[in-house]
């Protein structure tokens, strides 16, 4: 009996591993443009390449597994394929895509790589539902999760990509849509360089150096994402350098260390994002007089904003730390809300000085400052501060034993307190 | 039996004066105040937020004024009315009497700050969501230990109560604002590693800037900083670098007592 | 008094004195440095640069096209010394002694396309590898367009 389980056993494995006599590659070669090749269930060791139009279709269990620092798969000079369910994984690249018109890479599994997804001059690529997994390890010595150089028309959604260095590196892209895809502990969530006409929508971008890095980039849609806990050394929510209009709209962006930079840039709106908990919530540097944050929510920002002699546009933001009044019971503040404070220029020109952020002296400085500027006219004034916020209580739940405790501590110490005295 | 009535003595002296009740009701008040009002208003995220930040500045504003000035003027007034005198014609010596002071007054302090603790748990436990960070009941701890040792050597040197209030607001304004101000008005013109380092020389020699520091490398928060101070922050979030911040909290402590002890020896030679 | 006055300005002394005869370069440190211009961090260190100013400080370039950036920016009188990475070997050279080598195809972190060499030879030897490129000097530099190039 034992030994007949054995045997099923080993069968079952051998079932397996079986399959690797299937020849990937060779299925590929024999395969007719436009087919489907089915790749079974097995793990598969080597190169592959695909150079013309076909699908490449795993099963629960399919792995391809690169060899050497070569690439797991490579898609060249050709035009719609699709690749799909299966996971791969090697040392260095798992998949490579160039001049390629019609990718669409969807439901794979990727791990242990450098680098996940590498397309290069490509055009009508869709990449969805993916998964990236990095190396463990600094973020400069790893690769990027999905990165694209110079395309056009592609569309990245739905991806989880955790532990890489960018999370989606795109660069020289024309029209490109980001959407719904998360990324974590890399070092920037995705970034964008000289690209045009491209949009970042309902991603979640958590615990990177940087969650949206925008650089040399024109025309920019980012809406509905949420930006959280890049607190880290020169952590930024999202940060934009040499950038000709920008739309940032509807973004959560919480508690990190600088909540959106603008360095260099032009024509950028930021309206309606919540701010909340950020040690720094806007910084603006050579930014164009245009640049203007409104009908935003502050709340819990140790510094709402600063920037250079140049500043920006403030209108209309509710600030949870604005101390007017609305005697014309309008919802809007009586007096300007001044977001100027010398720390803040400081800090600016020299980052020594972020030592000292929210140090006693400086909240001292601060609130003096809000004093005195209140003459201020141009910089960093909000005009028309709102008053109401929409106040989305959470229930806070009674914790009793606390409670007691705290009594008990109470009591006590005042009991010992009233002995000391008369005995 | 001599030393723990003496403990007992200074302890009640302590307790029974208004002042000390004063700051405790006062401290309470304003330390529930801000944590109930900032913790119930803001969502809770972990990490160096603008609640985390004023419940720290509160600390460090109130708890070293109140210490400094109540403790300062208690041995000030020990010299001041001849108490001292008087006890020194015990068979008690002169560390003795230092020690005592400086246990009595920590528990006084203790005391205070219990009782603040104490109502900010029970009304955050009742109204739910308010939390007492247990890295800053230590840091509450080490505020006083350091604290009252200053203050007692303060005291000491001043001999005279009003001059003793007077030298502990200096000091408090030193330690709290002068030396960061400085250290801004001298960033303007020197270059940046200047600044840093003259910084890092500020967080060593002064009490204030150490218990700051203390709380960003103890919560893994030395990122605040900023990329200026990485290598220190690296220094200090090592096994090494936590024995050397308790030597030099230690040494906080044991000097101005040391010094504390020369000056009353001074004293009694005259 | 005058003691402390002087312990103080002799600490300034040794504070400043410390680092104003010899501009050495400074090693990257990857978890803190960001390029003073773009901030980007500093992950492909062969492309790396950095300015040694005269009052002790470094200021720390991810591509040679942030460092003249931030030559045209501050001029070049608070320069003590400027080092770029050298593309082949990895290691400093100087920015004005330097010989770049400018194809637009040539990846770099900024896709600039302009890398330093330290010698003709190493440029030549770079070429027959990277593909063909335009040899430049320190003084090109200055009037080239930085920028992605069609």
């Amino acid at each position: 009996m034992k030994k007949i389980g054995f045997t099923l056993l080993f069968f079952l494995f051998m079932s397996q591993t079986v399959h690797a006599d299937f020849d990937v590659q060779e299925a590929i070669n024999v395969a007719k443009p436009g087919k489907v090749v089915h790749i079974p269930a097995g793990r598969y060791q080597g190169n592959f390449i695909v150079t013309k139009p076909i699908t490449l279709q795993g099963e629960e269990g399919t792995e391809l597994i690169g060899e050497r620092d070569n690439p797991t798969l490579r898609i060249e000079n050709t035009a719609n394929v699709t690749v799909e369910n299966i996971t791969l994984s090697g040392k260095n690249k798992a998949i490579v895509a160039s001049t390629v018109d019609g990718l669409e890479l969807r439901k794979l599994q990727i791990k242990d790589v450098h680098t996940g997804v590498h397309i290069q001059s490509s055009k009508n690529v869709h990449i969805h539902d993916i998964n990236v997994t990095g190396i463990e390890g600094h973020y400069s010595q790893k690769g990027n999760g999905v990165a694209v150089f110079k395309g056009e028309d592609i569309t990245i959604e739905g991806n989880t990509i955790e532990q890489v260095q960018d999370g989606i590196y795109i660069e020289e892209v024309k029209h490109i849509v980001v959407q719904r895809n998360k990324v974590t502990s890399g070092r920037y969530g995705t970034h964008f360089m000289y690209t045009s006409d491209a949009e970042a929508l309902f991603n979640t971008y958590d615990q990177n150096v940087t969650g949206l890095m925008i650089m040399m980039t024109t025309n920019i849609f980012l809406e509905n994402n949420i930006v959280a806990n890049h607190f880290d050394f020169n952590g930024y929510g999202m940060l934009l350098y040499d950038v000709q209009q920008a739309k940032i709209k509807h973004n959560t962006i919480k508690n990190n260390r600088t909540g959106v930079a603008m360095q260099k840039s032009a024509n950028i709106q930021i309206e309606t994002n919540d701010f909340q908990m950020n040690q720094t919530a806007i910084e603006g540097t050579k930014v164009s007089d245009d640049t203007m944050a409104s009908r935003n929510n502050f709340t819990g920002n140790i510094l709402t904003a600063r920037s250079d002699k140049q500043g920006f546009q403030l209108v209309s933001n509710y600030y949870d730390d604005y101390s007017g009044i609305d005697l014309k019971d309008n919802g809007i503040g009586d007096i300007p809300y001044v977001a100027v404070s010398s720390f803040g220029q400081w800090m600016v020109r020299q980052p020594v000085y972020q030592y000292f952020v929210a140090s006693p002296s400086v909240i001292l400085l601060t609130s003096l400052d809000q004093q005195i500027n209140k003459i201020e006219k141009n910089m960093l004034v909000d005009n028309t501060p709102k008053l109401a916020m929409k106040h989305e209580n959470e229930k806070n739940k009674m914790n009793v034993v606390q409670m007691l405790l705290g009594l008990f501590l109470t009591l006590s110490s005042l009991w010992l307190w009233k002995r000391g005295i008369t005995e | 039996m001599m030393y723990s009535m003496l403990i007992k003595l200074e302890l009640k002296q302590m307790l029974r004066s208004r002042w000390m009740q004063l700051v405790g009701i006062l401290f309470t008040f304003v330390f529930t105040a801000i944590v109930v009002i900032q913790q119930m208003a803001l969502p809770d995220v972990d990490g160096f937020t603008r609640q985390t930040a004023s419940f720290l500045n509160v600390l460090l504003f109130l708890l070293p004024l109140f210490i400094l000035t109540i403790g300062s003027m208690s041995i000030a007034g020990d010299v001041e009315s001849g108490w001292f005198s008087l006890l020194k014609t015990y068979p008690m010596t002169r560390t003795q009497y230092i020690a005592g002071k400086y246990i009595a007054s920590v528990l006084a302090f203790l005391l205070v700050v219990v009782v603040a603790f104490g109502v900010i748990l029970a009304l955050g436990g009742f109204l739910g969501g308010v939390r007492l960070p247990f890295i800053f009941i230590i840091l509450t701890l080490l505020c006083i230990f350091i604290f009252v040792s200053l203050a007692i050597a303060v005291g000491a040197f001043a001999k005279t109560r009003l001059f003793a209030l007077s030298l502990s607001l200096v000091f408090w304004s030193i330690f709290l604002l002068l030396i960061s101000y400085a250290l801004m008005a001298i960033g303007t013109v020197v270059a940046g590693h200047i600044l840093q380092k003259l910084t890092i020389i500020a967080i060593h020699i002064n009490p204030v800037e150490w218990l700051r520091f203390g709380y960003f490398i103890f919560t893994d928060q030395a990122s605040v900083l900023g990329p200026a101070f990485y290598k220190v922050t690296q220094f200090y979030s090592s096994p090494l670098g936590y024995a050397v911040y308790v030597a030099v909290t230690l040494l906080w402590i044991v000097f101005p007592l040391s010094y504390t002890s020369l000056l009353l020896k001074k004293g009694e030679r005259r | 008094m005058k003691k402390w006055i002087m312990i103080v300005m002799l600490c300034c002394g040794v504070l400043m004195g410390c680092s104003e005869k010899t501009y050495e370069p400074r090693d990257i440190i990857s978890e803190t440095d960001v390029c003073k211009i773009c901030n980007m961090s500093i992950v492909h260190n062969a492309y790396a640069g950095q300015i040694a100013l005269k009052n002790g400080d470094y200021e720390i370039f991810d591509d040679i096209g942030c460092l003249m950036e931030y030559i045209k920016a501050n001029g070049e009188d608070e320069i003590g010394a400027a080092y770029i990475k050298d593309a082949a070997k990895n290691e400093w050279i100087d920015v004005f002694k330097a010989v770049y080598v400018y194809n637009k195809d040539y990846w770099t972190p900024m896709n600039y396309g302009v890398v330093a060499l330290d010698s003709k030879e190493a440029a030549q030897e770079w070429m027959t590898t990277e593909g063909e490129g335009q040899l430049l000097a320190y003084k090109d530099l200055h009037d080239f367009k930085w920028g992605i190039h069609k």
